[in-house]
């Protein structure tokens, strides 16, 4: 019995000093988003075969529970080296675990709104780096649009609803909303919030701490509110019961001519469905004045660099190689299929979402992302409250009063 | 004649009722499963409709994609690991528990199933920081190992009940016989469990097998290691959910377990009855 207690000590000590031993650097990534695992091991290989087969780096990925787990893993002291978070406000939050990566080569690449949208509270430093760009704003079908003779996507609420009519005429329905998702109110408030501010992190931050409210703002109070309402009448029957899957098979298969809240991610499940149809993407009507009918274009999501990782260098290596080598450049584009979050080419038959979008932002400009700089725990507040006005539970002024209070409480410093 | 008739139909009701009950409960995984044949534009257009053929492209992409085999190895070795160490350590202790009955084995017995009550969130981030010391996070025989803690507790009290049915004389009989404690529960009293670790077993090995959240922690950095739960979510994306391969994984991950089940379910009824007779 004593001897395999002894012998059971020495092959515990044995693998621990084998542990030891083994000193190669090694790079340790936990980020959310599965649906890029397969590009991403893709350029993890390339990097290991081109240019550095010594390090070793380990890719892990999980969408439910990634915060969660990413929090027990901070709180275990087992920090990934890479690691995410959505960007703006929750840059700060994970502030004192992240490298300040302004001093370093990717940032002759990175695009100025991304760095952006990687800085601390007081806009300092950029303490992340994008895989993705994106764009928000309103997906539509070109084709059922000229059935209707509409020549002219509507950049104006009254445009709107003269083309609601025609739609209707035809026998289209018009939208397909998603409102059982969260998060699609998010994406579509945001066009409205922009519209009301120049500033919109200022604007954000005033009604964190109830110093702004929407009936200072017309286009919030009466243009958003009658936006929701034109898609609840002219949309899908169960309105709570549309999700995001109801909006891809509607669109897709021609029963609805526009989608809500959704963006480039949704072009290849589109395309999976019909090859064939002929995608329009543009800003969201918000006012009478076209001018603020624009795409919203900027990263949502951070890759955040472990200040404490004990292999920083490979760390760095690895990820100004992907933001500046020929390779890494192309990456977004040839093997990703993302918006590139840096300067980079697009190829002319690229997903016509993303070109559309590119298209938008250079005729009329681009609106800033403004979701980033609210939490998720607010936006589900917020979609909660929104989905209780469409579903009637709630009054206009109701809704309006829960939306500024959950701000205060789950937003605000008190 | 006529109460004979009366029960008929009583009986019938039930029936009815239980058919009900089971076809509600089996709808889900009949929906997973018809839709593992499915394209992604049928899943997406009608998630209830039947296929439109038998199409089985999804299993061979997903069977190649979450590379089945070698998760399927690991899935087996963490299971094994975790119920032979859950086995042999609470019929041990439950043996020991009843036969010498004193107030430290009644205190001992009340720590074993007490962690039953405690909720795993509670103490997840102690739990990996500790296994990160030990070295066993990221491995597939850690993994296994921790579960026998989570799993000892309930094993012990089915075990300590049906425990108590066994009797004492057998014991006796064969010290007289010479043998010695460990001896007579290796021969004598370990067989007599059977149904019990059947029963210890059939449940332990559903869990195991398709448990999510700790794996997670433990095992979800390296292909190695992973198990197939852990890569059937990653058909999962943050908007977009390629269901089709998701549902096909989940099947492809749930499937042996089950099948396991479906062999085994004749003891699971056998033990728990014996555990419950004589308390």
């Amino acid at each position: 019995m004593r001897k395999m207690v002894v012998l059971l000590v020495a092959v515990m000590m044995l693998v621990g000093t084998f542990n030891v031993l083994a000193q190669t650097a090694e790079i340790d990534i936990f980020i959310s988003m599965p649906e890029y695992a397969d590009p991403i091991n893709e350029l993890i290989d390339t990097y290991q075969e081109e240019v550095n087969n010594e390090v070793e780096i380990n890719y892990e990925t999980t969408q439910s529970d990634y915060p969660t787990l990413l929090k027990v893993k901070l709180n275990s002291g087992d920090i990934p080296d890479l690691f995410a978070s959505t960007s703006g406000k929750e840059i700060e939050l994970y502030k004192e675990y992240s490298y300040d990566l302004s001093g370093e080569p990717m940032m002759d690449t990175m695009l100025p709104s991304v760095k952006k949208a990687m800085a601390d509270a007081d806009g300092n430093g950029v303490y992340g780096f994008a895989i993705k760009g994106n764009y928000f704003g309103l997906i539509y079908n070109k084709d059922l649009f000229a059935q209707a003779g509409i020549e002219k996507f509507p950049e104006t609420i009254s445009e709107m609803e003269t083309a609601i009519e025609k739609l209707e005429a035809e026998g289209i329905r018009p939208f397909t909303s998603g409102f059982s998702e969260w998060w699609v109110f998010k994406h579509l408030f945001q066009h409205f919030l922009v519209a009301a501010e120049d500033d919109v992190q200022a604007l954000v931050r005033d009604f964190e701490n109830g110093e702004a409210s929407f009936s200072d703002y017309p286009v919030l109070e009466e243009n958003f509110f009658h936006f929701v309402d034109l898609v609840v009448e002219h949309g899908d029957n169960k309105i709570l019961e549309s999700s995001l899957n109801t909006e891809i098979s509607q669109f897709a298969t021609g029963q609805a001519a526009m989608i809500i809240g959704q963006g480039p991610w949704v072009e290849d499940s589109l395309i999976q469905i019909d090859p064939e149809l002929n995608i329009g993407f543009t800003g969201y009507p918000v006012s009478e004045d076209p001018a603020e009918s624009q795409v919203i274009s900027g990263a949502d999501q951070a890759v955040r660099v472990s200040s404490d990782s004990e292999d920083l260098e490979a760390v760095l290596d690895f990820v100004n190689w992907w933001y500046t080598s020929d390779y890494g450049k192309s990456w977004f584009t040839d093997v990703a299929g993302v918006v590139p979050p840096i300067n980079a080419e697009i190829p002319n038959d690229y997903y016509q979402i993303i070109q559309e979008g590119i298209k938008a932002a250079e005729e009329k400009g681009s609106a800033p992302l403004a979701i980033i700089y609210s939490t998720d725990s607010f936006h589900s507040a917020f979609g909660e409250a929104m989905q209780s006005y469409v579903g009637g539970n709630a009054t206009k002024a109701e809704t309006i009063e829960t939306i500024e209070t959950k701000w205060q409480e789950i937003d605000g410093s008190n | 004649m006529k109460r004979n008739s009366r029960l008929k139909i009583n009986y019938f009701i039930l029936e009815v009722i239980a058919i009900i009950a089971a076809a509600i409960f089996i709808y889900p995984v009949f929906l997973m499963f018809i839709n593992s044949f499915k394209t992604f534009r049928e899943v997406i257009i009608d998630v209830i409709a039947l296929p439109q053929q038998l199409n089985i492209d999804n299993y061979f992409y997903v069977i190649d994609k979450m590379n089945y085999p070698r998760l399927f190895v690991n899935n087996i070795l963490i299971t094994a690991v975790g119920i032979t160490g859950i086995v042999a350590f609470s019929s041990l202790a439950a043996y020991i528990i009843d036969r010498s009955r004193s107030r430290f084995t009644s205190l001992a017995f009340l720590f074993i199933i007490t962690p039953m009550l405690i909720p795993f969130q509670t103490f997840m981030i102690t739990l990996l920081k500790v296994m990160n010391i030990i070295n066993l996070s990221g491995s597939r025989v850690g993994l296994g190992i921790q579960y026998w803690g989570f799993g000892i507790p309930m094993a012990t009290f089915i075990y300590f009940n049906f425990m108590k049915t066994v009797p004492k004389e057998i014991d006796e009989s064969a010290f007289i016989d010479g043998a010695t404690t460990f001896q007579t529960f290796i021969y004598v009293i370990f067989p007599i469990l059977k149904p019990v670790t059947a029963t210890v077993i059939v449940l332990d090995v559903m869990w195991i097998w398709n448990d999510f959240l700790l794996p997670l922690l433990m095992v979800n950095d390296s292909q190695k290691t992973k198990t197939l739960v852990l890569a059937a979510y990653n058909f999962v994306g943050q908007y977009n959910t390629q269901w089709h391969y998701a549902m096909t994984a989940m099947v492809l991950a749930i499937v042996p377990s089950l099948i396991f089940f479906v062999l085994l379910q004749k003891y699971i009824v056998k033990g728990v009855v014996a555990g419950s007779l004589k308390g």
